[in-house]
């Protein structure tokens, strides 16, 4: 640990946080939306005198939001699940003040060194859904207060970029990373160590590390999440990125409107800059760096990493061609990379413990943990970080609890909009990069929507149809129009509408966007379709070639058509 | 890399559908093909811009080291030895489904129809295409890139989509455009021209998907989007989306390269005539030398008036009407009556529209036929006569298309986006590039948008600033030595002239900060900068100070012949070059000799067998005067646009007690109704001629339309004339024989081969390098004062003003701006006319110029009141006229004006 280093943890240290009380309520997305924050003014007003409170990121745990987690001194941390104002009150009661912990409302413990196991209640550790993960780049949800820079050096923050940027040379973190089997987690699965490489070997004076919070998929909150309960650990990886690159610049580029990551990345960069962790001779390495969060209009195709400079720069988030691929010219024209939040977030972690550990984690060609968010029709919707490997049928029925409505799971959505659908046939595939590509859809962002037995897989896709054709930029043809009449001939088959050929036109267009399109988004427009082809044709097949009025009983109830976009 | 080092890295080789072509690295395999000649079909792609990669249509399969592709052929670089399939049936496939999608939205039953050639826009149609949507009632339907492409693909009559017609409304109501985006492709090639090459961004790509359509950002106008009508996104369109409204339907049978002559950058524009001979069209020609495919509203759309000429013969006054005659008589009646006039009474004046062949014949005319030295343009611009006091030549330096490498650009008292359009394109192009723009002006201009310093100096002071500049360039000893060692001549006597300027002493006058000047001097003295250089509103001495100090400015930081470099001259008339270079000016002979050099007028008598006058001729203001004076009897005036001066009515009374009085026109206007002779000139497409820009390009402006025997052009007329007379000297064949004997003449054209002229212009080089540095003078603030009574008027005009409301009312069925005025005064100037802040005042200027407005109070430059209009707020006027309105555009002039308080307006809103 460097000098000037151990003098910033010191000066933490020296803050007393020793208390007889302490509760700690989630106060992360998931926690304000089921209502923790009436449970926090609650606690303040009537709590205040006896005890801390804090707030602290969320858990992950989201179908048992609001939580809140109690802490006697010399006794175990105390988990409750689902609180409202009501029961906070008796849990305040009955717990703080008779010691009776109310196993009905308590979920899990959390054990420290000397204390004693309370009956009843599993520890967080062995709590199913929690146990199946390995916490790398979540390491911190719901231990501290995101916007406290002072929590995250109290658990070991910024010591990697410390180590980095004192004990090791920019080539040798870039090898660690390399080694490490890291790849993009923002989709495409690129080993980042490479990735990066590219704009070290560039040795232009401005250099631009650009992180993707653009998130627009559907059903994915991870990097939302890590932003809103732990910014430092994407900053701390951001610089690192900027260290091994040597670049002098890095864009946290946020979606206008997830105001929570914003407000909590903005608070980390201002205070990196206090404690000198940005900006001119980091910790007295010699190493410069300055940091800007960027934001941009509503739109899904501006985290397209080409579409997302263009944004950066002020202009219409367009995707620009390649080549000049970003490490030649990218912002500004300089070169520059782009990560996705959650890969940035692996990386203080990959430091500090080598790349071999994280080697260890998943399968051979993904290594490491996936950041999983589970939601729709299953049980125990979340974020959880899980380590490559596990079945998708393991990953439903142990992580999430198997279907909420009873009826069996029929599909996954994995990928976002973009990716495809998995079928009950693909729930023995493995959870890994190139095995979820092979059964046809991908992992993407992490994002996995449930749907059970009633789903109707073609409304279904023209949801997803319909959500891209919304978001195409409008630049290229095949993309812009493709997707248009895609969803004209989805539409119709959902009406019941349906003309002959629609599907082979549907097939044709399909493929042609797969080849002829400007980017990712057209590229990727197909695969809904085509996935969910290869699962459940038959259903298309019904739909689109058959006209008969269905029984009004099965018939099922229509989704929420999305704004129709064509004049 | 710059386009030198890129030449010289050896070519490359790939392979296209297995025919092995060269291609040169940075290009893109697009280029390659087209430049081998090999089609690869296209939409989105321009060869005048960037590539976008939008249409797709391009895509082509490439190989590299066996790694296979499909890729869009205008954004691939090639690398060597690609191996490029193009016509694959793969690929083939892929373009007709992309088609396919396109004309889901375009209205395409005679696109894919085989009978396309055969029908009228009113034939019975199997297909039940309505007619509305018929391709022979689309207003692009003869050069329609989109037909072609759909040719290229084989589109069969099949469609499985369903077709969309957008049903948005047709953009009629703006000026000079029409706009249905119901056509639109989105390929948004409009978009990019208004942004990438003319940088107004008046137009954008709004909405996204399936809606995505090109439109103004904010409301429904160009007007008010800041739109300068230069009708690039006109010429780039490849469908019927964007076209001009007048002549919308005509079909070209016939495009002529042509030279525009509403101003002297001379564009060179390819202008499209119809079965009828008029001329329909005018369209940038991207291979132009001066131009580079800019043309501006003047160009685009201000040449019009030649298709409603109203002098068709010549005519003869008898008594109180003009009669029709012909050729014969009015030689002999000419001929006849000038003989009744001394030589010093005739005078001729030709518009600075005129060819170098007619200002040549012209004043040969004069010198030799009528012995008299009173010949002149129409145009009062004396700047080029002070270029030739430093150049030795009237005329300035640099290279219009290289303005764009300039690392400054200055420009001082113009106004070139308005006036000279295409200098201001490449200008702004440097701007982008990173250049520093530094405008010296006190009037906001479009420049002053693109500027990041704006130096308002006190009106007509700003040949000191320019002095004191070169002054603390040699304080600094940051002059560069070499350039005036070789060039600078009588460097001392400028030296010592500088000692006037000192820095306190023009801080405390003239409020110039010494700091500014010391860092203005830095960053000229630091790169290579252009000047371009006017002289509005100020007077005979401030003008030759002013052009004196600049070019001494440009010596000695060593900016002048070379790259990125010169003074560019930003005078009005088109031609008015070439009326110097061919001596047609009282005191200047052709080719730059002197009636006072006897060596000269020596040479010319021995040439034509002659022995000219060297009595001193009166120059256009003193030929007015005289008239007024009854001084000058008998006046003959040629191609009367630009010459707003004799149009004046005071003037006009003068001319109508004229005893003899010629006018060559093909319109009718006040002139000519007073003239004893009309005579019907050859408009420019009626006659070929060269005409030299202010880059000192010759270029050839070819005949375009079969005319009538009666048009001639003016050096036609005279030396017809001459020959009645005669004299047999002026026996010319044809403008060549014309432009022969100029070459014998004027060294400098001698290697201007008139034949190369038809496809591509030549400059002509000074062929001495040297440069007087003559020395400057200080004007000092009581001077200036002097000089100025009453509060001046500073008029700005700009394209749009973010900060201020702007209203699009209907007048006439066709939209105007609305806008309240804002009016800037000083604080001590409204204290003493007893106003306040607010006031609705009226700023009037006898009966010329009346303006109302709201008064605002803003502390600079005491003395003066500052108004800036829209540009749209003038073009609006010009949309529906047939007149030749564009070489006289309204000025931005410098008005002293009196100011009174009033309590209602009734112009603020039109």
């Amino acid at each position: 640990m460097s000098e000037v280093f151990n003098k910033l943890v010191s000066k933490v240290k020296s803050q007393d946080f020793d208390e007889e009380i302490l509760i700690r309520v989630g106060y992360g997305a998931s926690g304000q939306a089921a209502g923790s924050i009436k449970v926090y003014d609650w606690l303040t007003n009537n709590f205040k005198s006896k005890g801390e409170i804090r707030l602290v990121g969320a858990l992950g745990l989201s179908y048992l939001e609001p939580i809140v987690d109690i802490k006697i001194k010399g006794k175990p941390r105390v988990l409750f699940s689902n609180v409202d104002v009501e029961k906070i009150q008796k849990i305040t009661d009955e717990y703080i003040n008779n010691q009776n912990y109310l196993k009905e409302y308590a979920f899990a413990q959390i054990l420290q060194d000397g204390e004693e196991l309370l009956d009843n209640i599993p520890e967080l550790k062995n709590f199913v859904p929690f146990k199946y993960q390995k916490r790398i780049a979540t390491r911190n949800f719901g231990e501290i207060n995101p916007e406290s820079f002072d929590e995250y050096i109290l658990t070991g923050g910024y010591k990697s970029l410390d180590k980095a940027l004192n004990s090791l040379t920019p080539e040798n973190v870039l090898e660690e990373v390399k080694n490490s089997g890291l790849r993009g987690r923002g989709g495409a699965a690129f080993s980042t160590g490479i990735k990066w490489s590219f704009l070290a070997g560039n040795n232009a004076p401005i250099k631009y590390v650009l992180c993707n919070c653009e998130e627009g998929d559907p059903g994915a909150f991870n990097d939302k999440g890590i932003l809103e309960n732990d910014p430092h650990t994407l900053l701390e990886g951001l610089i690192i990125a900027g260290y091994a690159t040597k670049s002098s610049h890095g864009h946290i580029f946020i979606r206008q409107g997830h105001n929570i990551p914003i407000e909590n990345a903005r608070k980390a960069v201002k205070d990196a800059y206090d404690n000198g962790l940005l900006g001119k001779n980091i910790l007295n390495s010699g190493f410069d760096f300055e940091v800007e969060v960027s934001l941009t209009g509503d739109s899904y195709v501006a985290g397209e990493e080409t579409a997302l400079m263009e944004a950066i720069e002020g202009k219409r988030s367009m995707p620009r061609f390649r080549p000049p691929f970003p490490a030649q010219a990218g912002l500004w024209g300089k070169p520059s990379n782009i990560n996705n939040v959650k890969t940035l977030s692996y990386v203080p972690w990959i430091i500090e413990n080598g790349a071999n550990e994280f080697k260890k984690i998943g399968t051979e060609k993904s290594s490491g943990t996936a950041i999983i968010c589970l939601s729709g029709h299953i049980n125990n919707k979340g974020m959880y970080e899980i380590p490559f490997g596990i079945t998708i049928k393991d990953l439903l029925e142990k992580v999430g609890g198997g279907s909420s409505t009873g009826k069996g799971i029929k599909l996954l959505q994995t990928g976002g909009p973009l990716g495809g659908v998995l079928g009950k046939e693909a729930f023995d595939v493995v959870m890994d990069f190139e095995e979820m590509a092979k059964a046809g859809a991908i992992l993407g962002s992490g994002g996995i929507i449930v749907g059970d037995q009633n789903v109707d897989v073609v409304d279904l896709i023209r949801n997803l149809v319909a959500f891209n054709q919304f978001e195409s930029c409008g630049k290229c043809f095949p993309c812009r129009l493709g997707n248009t009449h895609m969803l004209d001939i989805l539409d119709r088959a959902c009406n019941e509408k349906s003309i002959k050929g629609d599907l082979d036109v549907v097939k044709k267009i399909g493929e042609n966007m797969k080849v002829g399109s400007l980017c990712g988004h057209g590229q990727l427009g197909y695969n809904p379709i085509s996935s969910a082809l290869k699962f459940f044709d038959q259903e298309f097949i019904d739909k689109m070639t058959t006209f008969t009025i269905r029984d009004e009983k099965s018939k099922i109830p229509k989704m929420i058509l999305p704004t129709r976009t064509r004049p | 890399m710059t386009t030198e080092e890129k030449r010289k890295i050896e070519t490359l080789t790939i392979k296209v559908d297995g025919k092995l072509i060269p291609a040169k690295p940075g290009q893109t395999v697009i280029q390659a093909a087209q430049d081998a000649g090999i089609y690869i079909p296209y939409l989105c792609y321009h060869p005048g811009m960037d590539p976008y990669g939008a249409c797709r249509m391009c895509v082509v399969e490439t190989e590299v080291n066996g790694r296979k592709m499909i890729q869009a052929s205008c954004t691939t670089p090639v690398s060597n030895e690609m191996i490029v399939s193009s016509d694959s049936s793969e690929i083939k496939d892929l373009r007709k489904g992309i088609m396919d999608l396109l004309m889901s939205e375009h209205p395409h039953g005679c696109l894919t129809c085989h009978r396309i050639e055969l029908c009228g826009p009113q034939d019975v149609c199997q297909r039940h295409v309505s007619v509305t949507d018929r391709c022979t009632t689309c207003p692009k339907n003869e050069r329609c890139e989109l037909k072609d492409t759909i040719r290229d693909t084989e589109m069969d009559l099949t469609t499985p989509l369903t077709y969309n017609r957008r049903q948005l409304p047709i953009h009629g109501d703006d000026p000079f455009y029409d706009r249905d985006y119901n056509l639109c492709i989105v390929c948004v090639r409009c978009v990019r021209v208004c942004d990438e090459v003319r940088f107004d961004n008046a137009i954008t790509l709004k909405s996204r998907s399936g809606v995505a359509i090109v439109g103004t950002s904010q409301g429904t106008s160009l007007l008010e989007s800041g739109c300068e009508f230069c009708g690039a996104c006109i010429d780039v369109c490849p469908t019927g989306a964007l076209v001009e409204r007048n002549y919308k339907w005509e079909k070209a049978t016939k495009k002529t390269k042509s030279i525009c002559s509403n101003c002297p950058v001379g564009c060179q524009l390819i202008m499209e005539s119809n079965e009828q001979e008029k001329s329909i069209r005018m369209i940038g020609d991207y291979s132009g030398e001066s131009n580079a495919g800019q043309t501006c509203f003047r160009g685009k759309f201000g040449n019009d008036y030649v298709n409603f000429r109203n002098i068709k013969y010549p005519k003869i006054k008898e008594g109180d009407s003009q009669n029709k005659s012909n050729w014969e008589e009015v030689n002999f009646l000419i001929s006849k009556k000038i003989n009744d006039f001394k030589p010093s009474e005739i005078a001729i004046l030709n518009s600075p529209r005129s060819t170098n062949e007619d200002f040549f014949v012209s004043q040969k005319f004069a010198r030799l036929v009528l012995k008299t030295n009173n010949v002149d343009s129409t145009n009062k611009d004396q700047i080029l006569k002070y270029f030739s006091k430093s150049f030795k030549y009237p005329g300035g330096t640099g290279t219009i298309l290289d303005l764009e490498n300039s690392d400054n650009v200055i420009i001082i008292s113009g106004n070139p986006t308005e006036q000279q359009n295409v200098v201001s394109v490449f200008a702004k192009k440097a701007a982008r590039n990173g250049a520093n723009i530094i405008v010296i002006d006190p009037r906001e201009t479009e420049m002053t948008r693109y500027s990041n310093k704006w130096i308002k100096n006190i009106p007509h002071s700003q040949s000191n600033l320019i002095s004191a500049i070169s002054k603390s360039i040699f304080d600094q000893g940051i002059e560069d030595k070499d350039f005036l060692k070789n060039h600078g001549e009588h460097i001392d006597d400028f030296k010592t002239s500088l000692w006037d300027f000192d820095l306190e002493k023009i801080k405390s006058e003239f409020n110039i900060k010494p700091d500014l000047v010391v860092d203005l001097a830095k960053i000229i003295a630091g790169g290579s900068t252009s000047f371009l250089l006017g002289v509005d509103g100020l007077n005979d001495s401030q003008s030759s100070e002013l052009v004196r100090s600049v070019i001494n400015l440009a010596t000695i930081t060593g900016n002048l012949f070379k790259k990125g470099s010169g003074v560019f001259p930003l005078y009005k008339g088109a031609n008015l070059q070439g009326s110097l270079d061919l001596g047609h000016s009282p005191n200047l002979l052709p080719g730059f000799r002197n009636i006072e050099n006897k060596k000269d007028v020596d040479f010319l008598n021995k040439y034509w067998d002659s022995d000219l006058s060297t009595e001193k001729g009166m120059d256009y203001e003193e030929i007015i005067k005289a008239i007024e004076d009854k001084k000058i009897k008998a006046l003959f005036v040629m191609n009367d646009a630009f010459a707003e001066d004799l149009m004046k009515k005071e003037v006009l009374d003068s001319i109508s007690k004229l005893e003899f009085l010629v006018v060559g026109t093909s319109n009718k206007n006040s002139l000519s109704v007073l003239a004893d002779v009309v005579i019907p000139i050859a408009n420019f497409p009626e006659r070929e001629g060269t005409m030299t820009n202010l880059e000192r390009r010759v270029q050839l402006s070819p005949k375009a339309h079969k005319s009538n025997t009666d048009y001639k052009s003016v050096w036609e007329f005279y030396s017809n004339l001459a020959q009645t007379i005669g004299f047999d000297d002026f026996n010319y064949e044809s403008s060549k024989a014309v432009f022969d004997e100029i070459r014998e003449i004027v060294k400098e054209y001698e290697g201007i081969d008139y034949k190369n002229l038809s496809d591509s212009g030549k400059k002509w080089e000074f062929s001495t390098k040297k440069v007087t540095l003559l020395p400057v003078k200080y004007l000092s603030k009581n001077q200036l004062e002097n000089d100025n009574k009453g509060l001046l008027l500073l008029h700005g005009r700009v394209l749009s003003q973010a900060q201020h409301e702007v209203e699009i009312i209907k007048g006439n069925q066709k939209n105007v701006i609305s806008k309240d005025n804002i009016i800037k005064m000083h604080p001590n100037d409204v204290q003493n006319l007893n106003l306040k802040e607010g006031d609705l005042i009226n700023i009037a200027n006898g009966s010329s110029f009346s303006l109302d407005g709201k008064l605002e109070i803003d502390k600079e430059l005491e003395g003066t009141i500052r108004y800036t209009s829209l540009f749209a707020e003038m073009i609006t006027d010009f949309s529906e006229s047939r007149e030749d309105w564009a070489p006289t555009i309204p000025d931005l002039e410098f008005k002293t004006l009196r100011v009174k308080k009033i309590n209602r307006s009734n112009n603020v809103k039109r």
